[in-house]
């Protein structure tokens, strides 16, 4: 939650708030048009989960926004899942994103991006994703849940 | 998570009602016949180099239609085609690896037919599984029209890969022939290679359980699609036929 407020407040120029939390619906209303834009999403589908995970920061100073995108498609009695982790710019522009199926992101650490679940990419399968200094995919690895440093204050 | 009451009503339903084997014949028939191979004990089918038990398929079918009191069940029983689904586009354009895994004829008639015929959505919704449980891999495929073995002089500046996009072949040949010698490229030296190309190839198959099927076909959608499938396939052994 922290995180986001922060994205809001630092970089994505929402008015200032005063005290406590900035709103949800600031946060939905600024990345649901730029994943719609992209087409990352699809307004066929019912956008059932949008959050932000965490911020993915280069050597170079550059930032990133890591995000969980989870749709249904409509129809069937079981919809079938489009669950993504999209990797967005400052400007909201989508630098990578593949599809999670049942994983979930669970923390930044440098650019690295460490999942609950192992993914497939690049012809390489687990749960440690490494995006370069433009926020592209440029490797896949594998981290025991024993070995996660996770969230650092 | 438990399954609902009324879910499992529905398809309890299949136990009794002969309509719900509607599609087994077709499914068999896209599946094709698992045989003996040729100097193996194991058995495959030869499209696809495995046996893929037509069971899975079925219990899908159920899980994905809900039934043939469902009018999905005479339009999309496999749901392919639903407003926004990538799996249609996916089949479409080929993409994904899904061109290798379909037949000619099947690739003409979803980019041609409408999605909606019952039968076709069933042969595109197995088309998509596939795609989905295979595992795909670039690899150096030998050319099979041409089986001569050539040969080229190396050019100044030349390396490996620039001679293999020379002369029609790839880098893998190239080193397969000069049998791993790590001496470097000498100019007019004289290089043997037979013409390949790197292609998408089905490497393996993923396992066929109830948990991957769910994950790659369903994609995290329903949390229950596993727990559904475990559940008509238990149904399989006491439909009263």
């Amino acid at each position: 939650m922290r995180a986001w407020v922060w994205l809001l407040l630092g970089t994505w120029s929402v008015p200032a708030m005063a005290a406590g939390l900035a709103l949800w619906q600031d946060f939905l209303q600024q990345v649901r048009p730029a994943l719609l834009r992209q087409q990352l999403i699809d307004p066929a589908r019912a956008l059932v989960h949008l959050s932000h995970s965490c911020d993915l920061r280069a050597g170079n100073g550059a930032l990133f926004h890591v995000l969980e995108v989870r749709e249904l498609v409509r129809g069937g009695p079981s919809p079938r899942g489009v669950n993504q982790l999209v990797v967005l710019d400052v400007k909201l522009r989508v630098t990578a994103h593949l599809e999670l199926m049942t994983a979930r992101p669970l923390y930044c650490e440098g650019m690295n991006v460490v999942l609950y679940g192992d993914v497939e990419a690049l012809e390489q399968e687990g749960n440690r994703l490494t995006l370069n200094r433009r926020g592209e995919l440029v490797g896949i690895s594998a981290v025991e849940a024993k070995d996660m440093q996770g969230l650092k204050p | 998570m438990a399954l609902s009451q009324a879910w499992k009503d529905t398809v309890n339903d299949g136990l009794s009602n002969k309509a719900w084997d509607d599609y087994d014949a077709l499914i068999k028939a896209e599946l094709g016949a698992c045989g003996p191979s040729q100097g193996t004990p194991t058995t495959y089918n030869p499209r696809f180099k495995i046996c893929i038990d037509g069971k899975f398929i079925k219990a899908m079918l159920w899980v994905e239609s809900g039934g043939p009191k469902n009018t999905a069940w005479k339009s999309r029983p496999f749901q392919i085609g639903n407003p926004g689904d990538s799996a249609y586009r996916v089949l479409k354009a080929g993409s994904e690896g899904s061109k290798l895994i379909m037949s000619a004829a099947l690739f003409s008639d979803i980019k041609t037919k409408k999605i909606d015929e019952p039968t076709l959505n069933v042969r595109a919704g197995i088309a998509y599984l596939l795609t989905r449980m295979a595992k795909f891999e670039t690899r150096s495929v030998l050319d099979a029209r041409d089986t001569s073995i050539h040969l080229v002089k190396v050019q100044r500046g030349d390396s490996l890969d620039a001679i293999a996009r020379r002369v029609g072949t790839t880098r893998e040949v190239l080193e397969g022939f000069l049998k791993q010698s790590t001496k470097p490229l000498q100019v007019g030296q004289e290089l043997q290679y037979r013409k390949a190309s790197m292609m998408t190839v089905i490497a393996s198959w993923r396992s066929w359980n109830t948990k991957t099927l769910a994950a790659r076909y369903n994609g995290g959608g329903d949390a229950t699609y596993a727990e559904k499938l475990d559940y008509v396939l238990a149904l399989f052994p006491k439909l009263q036929r």
